[in-house]
């Protein structure tokens, strides 16, 4: 493996880390959000797969989704957006999973970076093999 | 002319190369935050075609490539970036792009000094 290949590596993790914080993000942001009546909720997820050939043209084959989940609902009859039965609903999204989330993400990103550094230095090592 | 011009050259190409990719991308991340900044990104196609002739020549001596090794190394930027279309700019990845810049280019600063250094053993007998 050659070291741009390890760089590469680590580039793509950060891309990748950074995905999941922008989704989990926009998830927690959307969270208390509330739904017009009859409105569809989504939210964002990170899908699709590592594939070979995007990986050579530096697309790494993952993208932000809005994906349809299940609504919360709350009753509050008050609430301009209650429905006839004094519902107002909310996109159900689970927030210790958000957070869980934006943490992994975060100590991922951390990860990647440090790896991305101590190649750099290794390398830098490497160049004063033999000098004086 | 002899083989080790043809390393010279290929390693001040390759020299600019690294430049012109950090003066990019320093140039990305300067433009960040600006509204509908857009990326610019380098093609090395052709440069990368002659150091990849230039690492296969067998004897020295190709003047034709010499010659073009060194007007590559003169002009690196004609028609060798373009404004990619679309693609937003990510700060790390601009870093990250810099990192490898700078890391290739003293990588390449040091062979070259080492490449001098036995050019000025063989002058004065002694390093």
């Amino acid at each position: 493996m050659s070291i741009d290949a390890i760089m590469e590596a680590s580039r793509a993790g950060l891309s990748y880390e950074r995905l999941r914080l922008d989704a989990a993000s926009r998830n927690i942001s959307a969270a208390n959000m509330p739904l017009a009546p009859n409105a569809a909720a989504t939210s964002a997820q990170v899908t699709g797969s590592a594939n070979a050939f995007g990986a050579h043209i530096g697309d790494d084959g993952f993208e932000i989704q809005q994906l349809p989940i299940a609504t919360r609902q709350v009753h509050d009859p008050a609430h301009p957006l209650a429905d006839a039965q004094g519902m107002v609903h909310y996109p159900a999204i689970d927030l210790v999973q958000e957070m869980t989330t934006l943490m992994t993400a975060s100590r991922g990103y951390e990860a990647n970076v440090r790896a991305f550094n101590l190649l750099r230095s290794m390398t830098m090592k490497a160049i004063e093999i033999g000098a004086k | 002319m002899s083989g080790n011009d043809i390393t010279t050259e290929a390693v001040r190409l390759a020299m600019s190369m690294n430049q012109l990719r950090a003066e990019y991308a320093s140039q990305n991340i300067g433009k960040a935050s600006t509204p509908g900044a857009q990326a610019t990104r380098l093609d090395f196609g052709m440069s990368q075609g002659l150091l990849e002739q230039a690492a296969q020549l067998t004897q020295s001596g190709d003047s034709a490539l010499l010659e073009s090794l060194s007007d590559a190394a003169a002009q690196p930027q004609s028609g060798e970036y373009l404004e990619a279309p679309g693609s937003s700019i990510n700060l790390d990845e601009e870093v990250a792009d810099m990192a490898s810049a700078n890391l290739k280019y003293q990588a390449l600063t040091e062979s070259l000094n080492r490449h001098f250094g036995l050019m000025h053993l063989a002058i004065s007998g002694r390093s």
